[in-house]
């Protein structure tokens, strides 16, 4: 019920503020961000209460009803430790973004409302356990994002929207002809859990099947080459939009493959992990390399996402316990700095209207407070030490450097340059906006952080460092998760190699290769050279 | 052999070591301070003025370094192989193998370091208070050199790579910020930056060798029992990371040897444990391990020492040094100079016992050390910004240490690490004295004669520079004797798999020819700066310290003192005589609105230049007074028959036993008189060509090898070289893949847009002509209904109140049936 209740509370506002009338758009800020302060507050029983003890139960806060009972489609709810982080995410980050869009003015009662329906449907799509509901969940994210970029967005709106709703939909519209063909494979059932236990398909149907939910959550993502859409769609986006679309959204694609794409058709993941990987790194230097030429900063903090979600998924391809935490881990950074980073962003676009660098520069005098929080998140979005970024990105390329995919030491190596182009782009953008002498007059009387807004940004630095030197309780509810992929991943892995013998294990950390039985003559040891001695 | 025999004379056990729970305290006390000025500096600063914010900085300075001594104290309480100190405060994050304490370990060598960084830290934060008096953001150069501080003392006192990559990091957090002080500045914003990203090329290489360290130990990890922290035991169904499946596989997979825990580790000490007792295995197995057709030990050293040529400025990794003179110049001294730059070198030293399996990673350290000492020593000579000179100075002087460290010679490279602390802190903030009090000038043609002016300033520069140039007198010579000593005797480097016995000699000769050319430069600057007639103060305006690339080319500049228009950003207009008595203090308020920008011009226009305040006198009193004591430390064990003082205190740790050739002691007092001859050599040539700014060979010189000149002057145009290998082709990549993207990619997917558009027009006629009425039908409907909602919309309470009941009953039924 505690579940239920975190999921639809901000929906249950949503219709109460339908009652409020709309000429009082303070009204709706108000009882707006109490709603959503409320369900981050429900959602905080949720952490509390989770278990992430080896032997407690996979999923928590389950409830099971039916609900098309005929059609095998049920109401089923619950969070195992990856989906707890992310549904505290959301939570988290809404009354943030509420608090942030103090300055919409016009339909300030459709924009709240828009808001809080989104709140419900991302909460429910991390929650839901039911093919059926994870689907219509999924899908009703959609609407009122289009609305909120299609509505509130700047100029070339329409054109962002069509190609955001088109885009995501059509991969989705696959991916709903793959949950009907899996579900009348697996005993008539949309459970999640006995989709999962009872699926049974040839391997070739199971390759489909995976390539349909893959596209679906690739798009999300986004990976590289279907990311076209996240550029338009953050630049025309309103500041709500684009934090939640970086904070949120994106982050719906990878655990997507967390917990549906790859657990679900484990042998056919595992075939087409390589070229996943392989994208994922492609989509590292390509958004990195992207970013070194943009001149809006909206475009360049949205190719940045495809880089750094580039990083998620090589962590979540690595297949082992560090990448998979990495990868989690990651996410989760992504949706703080990135999320920081647009509401900045947008807190200048408020007082200049233009997103163009080239239209600031030197302005750290004028707004001293937004250069040194914008400082603070770019450390943590090009992942120093002592920030949240830094232990994602470290994660994940040790994960990596660990696995045992054919070829993943490249893999890691190629991602970490990735690590020092996000350095350049960063720090050039901070430069070129913050540093140097003032170009233009316009930007001589900027005013700094408002009250409202040091509100807004604190919370995120707070986060940024809490994560980077506490990580551990936002690692521990995702381990027993993380453990039970792998297994299942070794397990499709074990299956693959008896029948096909000569196949190399590939999931999971090398071999021990040292000797178990330590030699106990040491006058063999002793023969041996000593160090570096070659004459 | 006489090491082999050595080897079984002392069994290495696993570190004895001593759990303490004060260490943390050591870098806090930094961190206080930085967080109080950076919070509260400004409101501080504005409310009582810069002596709250520097007394701050300074007696977290001081704090920190009486907790060291403190430890200083406990350790040399113990016996010598039981000096280690460690305290392990919480266990960061775990994951899979991966496992980061919060925890700091004291051992002879991070000992040294700490005395060094808080000792000379302390003396750099008091000249600063003096040297930095005008600017008006004093708080945040205090709180941000404190960060420093506290990041340099997490680099040397974490207990595994994690911290230690931390304050590696952090230090160059630091270094960024403090080069980009003066933001308003953009050539000064981007010698930060460039600092920053060159430095990210270094820790990539840095991450690589360690995760491939990491990888080639094999093994498997399972929860352990001590310190931990997290109480996560995977169950053996689960246990993932090892690949077991049951308990006793677990176990069985995390073999424990002869008391050492074996398998991958961040920890220094278990890293150590592991390799260095050979009953483990584990040093075999590294040295049996291959990737890429490489030995793995040999990659992991070079790819370590990648991140050391990041940090410490070495081909080709140095070209952000000489631009991070853009920062303050304390910052130059401490940061550039005595500290952050060495990071390189105690991290080698510190996996000595790791550099010592690969010959051919020493050989590289040697072999890329020596190229810095002569190349950037070359590039010294014709510098005129005293800072450049310095700054290359530095990276010749870090070469050497990589000398010493690669050929095996730790202990030697350790001390030249120290020495080069002491004498290279006395020259920078000397110039800094001299750059104050010459009125922000930096270019030496535009000083000269300062000996009467600095009476102070001029023989503690002095002292730095026979330190330096290798004379007995001063500490410079021993380590430096040492190193090169020590390089002519190595003879077991390997390059690309080839022995290579012959390299020690050459690294010794090229070595020589540095310390030569070192002399040189080191004394053409103090005579340029402080003989002769004083050049500058003739109404040349406000000249900028970096602005001397404009007259590069044309000869007759060298003495040129008249109307350029350059203007600093860092000149400052105090008026001169206010920096006879304390530096600090004075005027702020006067001085507020012009600092606006930093690039207020010419209030003082000239004027004689004059000695420092007391807080930086004093300061280069001490460090000048050090460069000559530290030398007792080093005496070598051919004039006292035992060993060097700091070599018998460092022996627990560095040891790493690496081959020297012996040689009759006959030949080590050839070797000490021809490093003494190099010195005078240098200084000869200097003086000649120099002294008193007479001489017009230098003019004569330049003009007859005018191209030779020009491109050592232009630094070999090595940026150039960068810019069009790396960031213009990398610019350009990026810009065709941006084309690609909007062209390309999103072209499909317009084209795909379009396509469906075509058929949507098609099923568009369609529907108009045959569907029309049913749908014409659908929309009536939907208006008449739409007309029926709006009188639910009556305005009336009664109405409202109906809604509201019906929704409640529906939501209690909905409560009931789900229940």
């Amino acid at each position: 019920m505690l579940l239920t209740a975190v999921i639809f509370l901000p929906l249950l506002g949503a219709l109460i503020a339908a009652f409020l009338p709309a000429g009082e758009p303070g009204q709706h800020r108000g009882w707006a961000f109490f709603v959503t302060l409320a369900t981050f507050g429900v959602s905080l029983a949720l952490w509390a209460g989770f278990d992430s003890r080896p032997g407690a139960a996979e999923f928590q806060f389950a409830l099971k009803v039916p609900w098309i009972a005929s059609a095998g489609i049920g109401y089923h709810v619950g969070l195992d430790g990856v989906a707890l982080l992310l549904v505290m995410l959301t939570t988290a980050l809404t009354p943030i973004v509420i608090l942030a869009a103090w300055s919409v003015t016009e339909r300030v009662k459709e924009f709240l409302i828009a808001v809080l329906v989104l709140e419900t449907a991302m909460i429910g799509t991390f929650a839901a356990l039911d093919l059926v509901l994870f689907y219509v969940f999924w899908e009703a994210v959609l609407i009122p994002m289009y609305l909120l970029i299609g509505v509130w967005g700047s100029q070339n709106r329409l054109y962002a929207t069509v190609k955001f709703f088109i885009y995501t939909f059509v991969a989705s519209v696959l991916m709903l002809i793959a949950i009907i063909y899996a579900a009348l494979h697996a005993g008539g059932s949309f459970d999640y859990l006995v989709v999962r236990d009872a699926l049974r398909v040839g391997a070739d149907a199971q390759k489909w099947l995976f390539l349909a939910f893959a596209v679906a959550f690739a798009v999300k993502v986004p990976m590289f080459p279907v990311h076209t859409w996240l550029p338009d769609a953050h630049t025309e986006a309103p500041t709500a939009g684009s934090v939640i679309l970086a904070g949120v959204l994106l982050k719906m694609g990878t655990f997507g493959f967390f917990r549906y794409a790859m657990p679900l058709f484990p042998d056919a993941a595992l075939q087409f992990r390589p070229a996943i990987a392989v994208l994922a790194v492609v989509g590292i230097i390509y958004g990195a390399l992207m970013c070194l030429v943009q001149g809006d900063m909206k475009r360049l903090v949205a190719y940045s996402s495809v880089s750094h979600l580039g990083f998620v998924m090589l962590g979540l391809m690595a297949l082992t316990a560090e990448g998979l935490t990495g990868g989690v881990y990651q996410m989760l950074n992504h949706g703080v700095s990135t999320g920081a980073l647009f509401l900045l962003v947008g807190m200048l676009y408020e007082r200049r209207h233009t997103r163009l660098i080239s239209e600031y520069g030197g302005i750290a005098k004028q707004v001293p407070w937004i250069a040194t929080a914008f400082v603070v998140v770019t450390l943590s979005s090009v992942g120093l030490p002592g920030t949240n970024g830094f232990v994602g990105e470290f994660l994940i390329l040790a994960g990596t450097w660990l696995g045992r995919m054919p070829g993943t030491q490249l893999l890691a190596v190629l991602g970490a340059t990735g690590v020092i182009l996000g350095a350049v782009y960063m720090l050039w953008l901070v430069e070129r906006v913050f540093f140097g002498t003032i170009t233009s007059d316009e930007n001589r009387h900027l005013p700094d952080l408002s009250l409202r807004e040091a509100f807004v940004i604190a919370p995120m630095i707070v986060l940024i460092v809490v994560m980077g030197l506490a990580p551990q309780p936002f690692l521990a509810p995702a381990r027993p998760a993380v453990d039970r992929l792998v297994t299942r991943m070794q397990e499709a892995d074990r299956r693959l190699r008896t029948r096909d013998p000569g196949r190399p294990p590939s999931v999971g950390g090398q071999q021990p290769a040292l000797a178990l039985e330590p030699t106990t003559a040491p006058g063999a040891l002793a023969a041996m050279p000593p160090a570096g001695g070659s004459h | 052999m006489e090491h082999a025999a050595h080897q079984a004379a002392h069994q290495l056990g696993p570190v004895l070591f001593e759990r303490v729970s004060y260490l943390w305290l050591i870098p806090l006390f930094p961190l206080i301070g930085a967080t109080i000025n950076a919070l509260f500096g400004l409101k501080l600063q504005r409310a009582y003025g810069k002596k709250v914010i520097h007394t701050v900085a300074v007696a977290a300075m001081v704090l920190s370094l009486l907790t060291a001594l403190y430890a200083f104290q406990q350790m040399l309480g113990l016996p010598a192989d039981h000096r280690f100190l460690q305290d392990t405060r919480w266990n960061l994050l775990t994951a899979g193998r991966v496992t980061v304490d919060l925890g700091f370990a004291l051992d002879q060598l991070s000992m040294m370091m700490v005395l060094i960084i808080t000792f000379i830290g302390t003396l750099i934060h008091v000249f600063s208070i003096g040297y930095m008096a005008d600017e008006q953001p004093y708080w945040r150069f205090f709180a941000w050199l404190n960060l420093f501080v506290f990041s340099m003392l997490l680099l040397v006192m974490g207990d595994n790579f994690a911290m230690m990559f931390f304050g590696w990091e952090g230090v160059g957090l630091c270094s960024y910020l403090l080069i980009a002080y003066y933001y308003t500045d953009p050539e000064k914003a981007a010698a930060g930056m460039k600092a920053f990203v060159v430095n990210r090329f270094g820790d990539f290489g840095f991450l690589a060798g360690l995760l491939m360290l990491f990888w080639g130990m094999g093994g498997a990890w399972t929860a352990r029992d001590d310190m931990r922290g997290g109480t996560y035991v995977p169950l053996p169904a689960l246990n993932a990371t090892a690949g077991a499946t049951t308990a006793a596989q677990s176990v069985a997979l995390a073999p424990v040897i002869d008391g050492v825990m074996v398998g991958p580790t961040l920890n220094f000490r278990e890293l150590r444990d592991q390799i260095v007792i050979e009953k483990t295995g584990v040093k075999k197995h590294l040295q049996e391990q291959q990737l890429w057709g490489f030995t793995l030990l040999a990659l992991i050293g070079v790819l370590l020492f990648v991140g050391a040529m990041g940090k410490s400025a070495q081909l080709p990794l140095y070209v952000w040094l000489p631009d991070a003179m853009a920062g303050p110049t304390p910052v130059s001294a401490l940061i550039h100079a005595a500290t952050m730059v060495t990071a390189g070198v105690y991290m080698v030293a510190r996996l000595n016992f790791l550099f010592a399996l690969s010959p051919t990673a020493m050989a590289w350290v040697a072999l890329i050390g020596t190229l810095t000492a002569v190349f950037a020593a070359s590039i010294g000579f014709f510098q005129y910004d005293i800072k450049k000179v310095l700054a290359y100075s530095t990276v010749s002087q870090l070469g050497f240490m990589f000398i010493g460290v690669g050929v095996g010679a730790y202990w030697a490279g350790v001390y030249h690490l120290l020495t080069h602390a002491f004498f290279k802190a006395t020259l920078f903030l000397g110039s800094g004295s001299v750059i104050l009090g010459c009125h922000h000038e930096q270019d030496m043609r535009k000083m000269g004669g300062l000996k009467k002016f600095m009476p102070t300033t001029h023989w503690t520069y002095l002292v730095a520079c026979i330190a330096i140039a290798g004379f007995p007198v001063a500490n410079g010579f021993y380590s430096k004797d040492e190193i090169l000593w020590k390089a002519f005797t190595s003879e077991h480097l390997t390059l690309f798999g080839f022995h290579t016995p012959w390299l020690g000699a050459a690294i010794y000769l090229a070595g020589i020819v540095a310390a030569t050319g070192t002399s040189f430069y080191m004394f053409r600057s103090y005579y340029m700066t402080f003989t002769g007639e004083y050049r500058g103060g003739q109404g040349h305006g406000d000249h900028g310290h970096d602005d001397h690339g404009a007259h590069a080319a044309p000869v007759a500049a060298a003495h040129a003192t008249a109307g350029h228009g350059g203007h600093g950003h860092d000149d400052h207009g105090h008026a001169a005589p206010a920096h006879d008595d304390h530096g600090h203090g004075h005027a702020v308020p006067a001085h507020a609105a012009a600092h606006d920008d930093h690039g207020h011009g010419g209030h003082h226009g000239g004027g004689t230049p004059h000695e420092s305040p007391r807080t930086i006198t004093w300061v280069l009193a001490t460090l000048a007074i050090g460069s000559v004591l530290t030398l007792f430390l080093g005496l070598p064990a051919l004039w006292t028959h035992r060993p060097p003082a700091l070599e018998h205190w460092l022996e627990p740790v560095l040891l790493a036993e690496v081959p020297f050739a012996s040689k009759p002691h006959s030949w080590e007092w050839i070797f000490q008189g021809l490093g003494v001859l190099a010195g005078t050599v240098g200084w000869v040539f200097a003086r000649w060509l120099y002294k008193d700014g007479k001489s017009t060979i230098p003019a004569t010189l330049q003009k007859k090898y005018e191209g030779a000149w020009t491109v050592v002057y232009n630094k070999y145009y090595v940026d150039e070289l960068y810019d069009a290998t790396v960031i213009r082709p990398s610019v350009f990549l990026a810009r065709f893949l941006s084309w690609f993207d909007g062209h390309v990619i999103d072209w499909l997917v317009n084209f795909a847009g379009w396509i469906t558009r075509i058929f949507a027009n098609i099923d568009g006629a369609i529907d108009k002509y045959l569907v029309d009425g049913a749908v014409n039908a659908v929309a009536a409907v939907t208006i008449e209904s739409g007309r029926a909602l709006r009188k639910v919309q009556t305005g009336r309470i009664q109405t409202y109140l109906y809604g509201a009941l019906a929704g409640g009953l529906a939501v209690v039924l909905l409560n009931f049936l789900i229940r």
